[in-house]
C-alpha cells in the first residue's frame, strides 16, 4: 500500500528483487462466483497484484486513475442489477489506487530474513521527491480558490507536516477519504465502507439514504456530512451537506468553509464505477472543483482491511517541513 | 495552529464528560440512578410480530438497534437494561489474571474505554459493553455491522467458511459465521489484545475465542448471547445471558473520537496517580 | 512457487514507479537521518501498533546495569502488513538487537527502525537488502 517514489533504475531492480523473493500467491486469480472470466482484475488488498495509477488531471490527490486499457477491459463484464432495475453498486472497489500495490515485502528461502523493501530516505529529501511534491502543488486540476485564499493554502500545503489536522489524528472526513473501498447496497440505502488508509477514523462508513428523504436540518455538522441519494437513470447521485469546516480536502493544505456542498455521482458499467465528485464552496471557491476517477471491481472476497487506531507521537520531534 | 488548543480543551472537556457519562452508566448497572432530564414517555417495545425474513429464509437481522427495550435512546434505567445481571454468571479468572485486574485503578478503567482512548470497542465489546446503537445490514452471504461508537464497522461472511489460517490480530478479529437454524453464529479469533470485555479490566489473551449468537425473535427485538473462551485468562469458558436490543427508527449519528490527540495528558494523569512510577 | 511472466515484471516495475506515497503523515526526513545508524541490544517492553507509526519500546541495559528505555518507530500497520510484517512477529520480552536511524532533533533514545535481529537468528529488515550493507 505504501509504495515509495523511487527512480526508474532502482525500481526495476526492486521489481526484480521482489519477484525473486516474493512467492507467487496461491489462488491469486480466484474467480469463485465472478461472472467475468476474461478480465484479470486483481485489486485485492491481500493479493500480490500490481496496480499502476496516476493523477492524470493534476489534482495532487493520492486516489489513482487506473490505466485506460484496464478500465475498458473491466467495463466489458456484465453489469449486475438490483431488483428495481438500477445497477447494483455492491462490491469491493479497491481504494482506487491509494497505493494498494504489490506487496513489496520479501522473505529469503530459508525463511529467516524478512525485508519490507521500503527504500531508505537518506539524510535529506531527494531531488526527485522534492520535484514530485512541487508537481503536486502545480497540477492542472487544483482546487479553484478565490484569490484571497491562495496564499494561505500554499502556506498550509508547504507546512503540511505541522499544519495538517489529519497528522494529529483528526479524521480526514469526506471527501478527503476518497472513493469508497466497498459498497453494500440494499433497497433503501447504500452503505459506503472505507479503509481510510492510516487515518485516525480507522474504518469509516457512510450511510446514504435512497428512500427519497431530504436532508435532516437538525443534524450537527459532521466530518462525513449528511448524504441523501437518488437515481438519475443509471447514475446514483448523492447530495452531501452539513460538514464541519476544519478538515482538509487534500494533503496540500486544501481548506474549505462550512458552505461546502458535494455532489457525488456513481455510474456502474460492467466491473467499473465511474466516480465523480463536484465540490462547491461558495465562500472559498470560484467554481466547483470536479474530480473524476474510475474504480475497478476487486476480487470477490476482498474487503477493507481493518485499519489501526491513531496515536500521535512525532509532532514534538519534527525538525523541518519535509513532506511525505 | 490555534485549533490545537481548542481541540485540547474540547478533548479535556469531552474526557471529563465521558468520564461522567461512563461512571453514570457504570452506576446504572450497579443499580443507582443518574440524573435524568424531563420525564420519558418511552416504554418497553412490544414484540411487534414475527421477524422479517430474508430471501433465503433466515431472519433478516437488518435494522438500527438500541440497547435495552425502548427502541431508542433513553435515560430510563429500566428501559436501558439489556440483561438480568443477577442471572448472568461472573467470569472466573485465572489467578494471574485476577491479580492483574485487582491491581487496576479507576483511572486504568477509564483509560481502557473505547470512548476515552479512541480505540475500537472490537469483538465482543460491541455487543457486551456498548451503550450506543449500531446498524445491521444483512445481505445474502454478508452480515455488516455499522457501529455508531467510533464509526467503525465489521463485515462478516455468513457462508460457513473457515477462519483465515494465518490471521493478523484485529479489533474485530478474524470472524466467520454460519446459520444455525434461525441463529447467526459468529465465530471470532485473533482479536487485538487491546480490547476489553467489560468496563473493569477484563483483558484477554491471544487465545481468546468468541462466539456470538445473534437472533431476532420478533420484529422489534434482537438478542445476542456471547461465549468467551480464553484458557490463559479465564479458568473456564464464560457465557452471557441473552442481551437485548430493540429496533430503532432513527439513523445513526456520526461519532468520531478525537481524544487520542492528548495521549500525553492521559499518561500524565496516570503517572500522577501512581506517584510517578509506571 | 511459480515465476511470474515477463509482462508482469514490466507492469510491476511501472506500478512501483508510478505509485506515489500516500502515507497520511510527515516525511521520514523531517524526523530521522537514514544515513546514520546506531545499534543496541534491548529487551522489548511494549509494542504499540498504531497509525501513523507503529512503535516498539525496548529497554537497553549498559555495562553497568543501567537500564534506559528506548522508542523505535516503524511504518504504519497497514503498510507493514502489506509488506509481510505483522504485530505478532514481535513480543514483549524478546531480547533483540535493534539497528535504527538517529533522530534529527538529538533525541538519543529514539530511532527509526531499520532492523530487528532476534536471538534465534531470524531478522526483520524495515527496508531493502541493499540498504543494509555496511550501514552501521
Amino acid at each position: 500500500m505504501n509504495a515509495r517514489v523511487i527512480g526508474w533504475i532502482p525500481a526495476i531492480g526492486l521489481a526484480v528483487g521482489v519477484l525473486c523473493l516474493v512467492p507467487a500467491p496461491a489462488g491469486a486469480q480466484t474467480k469463485s462466483g465472478n461472472d467475468n472470466k476474461s478480465v484479470t482484475v486483481g485489486y485485492g488488498l491481500d493479493k500480490d497484484q500490481p496496480f499502476a495509477g496516476a493523477d492524470p488531471d493534476g489534482t495532487g490527490l493520492p486516489w489513482k486513475e487506473p490505466p485506460a486499457a484496464e478500465i475498458e477491459a473491466a467495463k466489458k463484464a456484465p453489469t449486475p442489477h438490483l431488483a428495481d432495475g438500477h445497477p447494483d453498486l455492491t462490491g469491493f472497489w479497491a481504494p482506487a489506487g491509494w497505493g494498494y500495490a504489490v506487496t513489496q515485502g520479501g522473505v529469503t528461502a530459508d525463511g529467516k530474513t524478512r525485508y519490507t523493501q521500503r527504500a531508505a530516505e537518506g539524510p535529506a529529501q531527494s531531488v526527485d521527491k522534492k520535484r514530485e511534491l512541487k508537481n503536486r502543488l502545480e497540477g492542472a486540476n487544483l482546487p479553484p480558490y478565490k484569490p484571497e485564499f491562495v496564499e494561505k493554502v500554499k502556506y498550509l500545503g508547504e507546512h503540511q507536516s505541522h499544519e495538517d489536522p489529519a497528522f494529529k489524528c483528526a479524521p480526514k472526513g469526506f471527501p478527503r477519504v476518497g472513493p469508497p473501498t466497498e459498497i453494500v447496497q440494499v433497497p433503501k440505502e447504500t452503505v459506503f465502507l472505507y479503509d481510510t488508509v492510516n487515518s485516525s477514523e480507522q474504518n469509516a462508513f457512510r450511510i446514504v439514504s435512497t428512500d427519497g428523504r431530504g436532508h435532516d436540518q437538525s443534524l450537527n455538522p459532521s466530518f462525513y456530512g449528511d448524504s441523501v441519494g437518488h437515481w438519475e437513470g443509471d447514475t446514483m447521485v448523492i447530495d452531501v451537506t452539513n460538514f464541519v469546516d476544519d478538515t482538509w480536502l487534500s494533503q496540500n493544505g486544501a481548506i474549505h468553509s462550512d458552505a461546502m456542498h458535494v455532489v457525488e455521482k456513481l455510474t456502474r458499467e460492467g466491473n467499473v464505477i465511474d466516480w465523480v465528485i463536484s465540490i462547491e464552496d461558495t465562500k472559498m471557491f470560484t467554481r466547483p472543483w470536479v474530480i473524476e476517477r474510475h474504480l475497478i471491481h476487486g476480487l470477490q472476497s476482498g474487503h477493507a482491511l481493518e485499519e489501526a487506531p491513531c496515536v500521535e507521537h512525532d509532532y514534538s520531534h519534527l525538525v523541518n517541513d519535509d513532506r511525505n | 495552529m490555534k485549533k490545537r488548543w481548542g481541540f485540547c480543551l474540547a478533548a479535556a472537556v469531552a474526557a471529563v464528560g465521558m468520564l461522567c457519562m461512563a461512571s453514570g452508566l457504570a452506576a446504572q448497572e450497579s443499580g443507582s440512578q443518574p440524573a435524568q432530564p424531563a420525564k420519558s414517555k418511552q416504554q418497553a417495545l412490544p414484540p411487534g410480530g414475527p421477524a422479517p425474513r430474508a430471501a433465503d429464509g433466515h431472519p433478516d437481522l437488518s435494522g438500527v438497534w438500541f440497547g435495552g427495550t425502548a427502541g431508542g435512546f433513553t435515560y430510563n434505567p429500566a428501559l436501558r437494561r439489556q440483561f438480568d445481571a443477577k442471572a448472568e454468571e461472573a467470569p472466573q479468572f485465572q489467578p494471574s489474571a485476577a491479580a492483574k485486574i485487582k491491581a487496576m485503578t479507576q483511572t486504568d478503567y477509564e483509560l481502557g474505554r473505547a470512548s476515552v482512548n479512541c480505540l475500537p470497542r472490537g469483538v465482543p465489546g460491541m455487543f457486551l459493553i456498548n451503550p450506543y446503537p449500531f446498524q445491521i445490514v444483512q445481505t445474502p452471504g454478508l452480515f455488516v455491522q455499522l457501529d455508531e461508537l467510533n464509526n467503525n464497522f465489521r463485515v462478516v461472511h455468513t457462508d460457513g467458511r473457515a477462519h483465515n489460517p494465518d490471521p493478523d490480530p484485529a479489533f474485530d478479529g478474524d470472524e466467520v459465521a454460519h446459520w444455525d437454524g434461525d441463529t447467526l453464529v459468529i465465530d471470532t479469533i485473533s482479536i487485538d489484545e487491546r480490547t476489553w470485555n467489560n468496563f473493569t479490566g477484563w483483558f484477554h489473551s491471544d487465545q481468546e475465542h468468541v462466539i456470538e449468537r445473534v437472533t431476532r425473535p420478533s420484529l422489534n427485538y434482537l438478542t445476542v448471547q456471547v461465549t468467551i473462551e480464553d484458557p490463559k485468562v479465564l479458568a473456564k469458558p464464560w457465557t452471557s445471558t441473552p442481551r437485548v436490543w430493540t429496533l430503532g427508527h432513527e439513523d445513526l449519528l456520526e461519532y468520531y473520537c478525537t481524544n487520542n490527540q492528548e495521549v500525553e495528558q492521559y499518561k500524565a494523569l496516570k503517572d500522577k496517580e501512581s506517584g510517578g512510577k509506571k | 512457487m511459480t515465476r511470474k511472466p515477463l509482462s508482469a515484471l514490466v507492469v510491476m516495475a511501472v506500478a512501483l514507479v508510478a505509485a506515489i506515497p500516500v502515507l497520511a503523515h510527515h516525511s521520514v526526513t523531517a524526523e530521522f537521518d537514514s544515513s546514520k545508524a546506531f545499534t543496541v541490544k534491548a529487551t522489548i517492553t511494549k509494542i504499540e501498533w498504531v497509525n501513523p507509526h507503529t512503535y516498539i519500546y525496548a529497554d537497553v541495559k549498559d555495562e553497568n546495569g543501567t537500564v534506559t528505555p528506548y522508542s523505535f518507530e516503524g511504518g504504519p500497520p497497514g503498510a507493514l502488513r502489506r509488506s509481510g510484517v505483522i504485530k505478532t512477529m514481535f513480543n514483549v520480552g524478546d531480547v533483540v538487537t535493534i539497528e535504527a536511524y538517529i533522530a534529527k532533533d538529538g533525541s538519543k533514545h529514539l530511532g527509526l527502525l531499520h532492523a530487528v535481529h532476534f536471538a534465534d537468528g531470524h531478522q526483520i529488515f524495515f527496508g531493502r537488502p541493499e540498504d543494509s550493507e555496511g550501514k552501521n
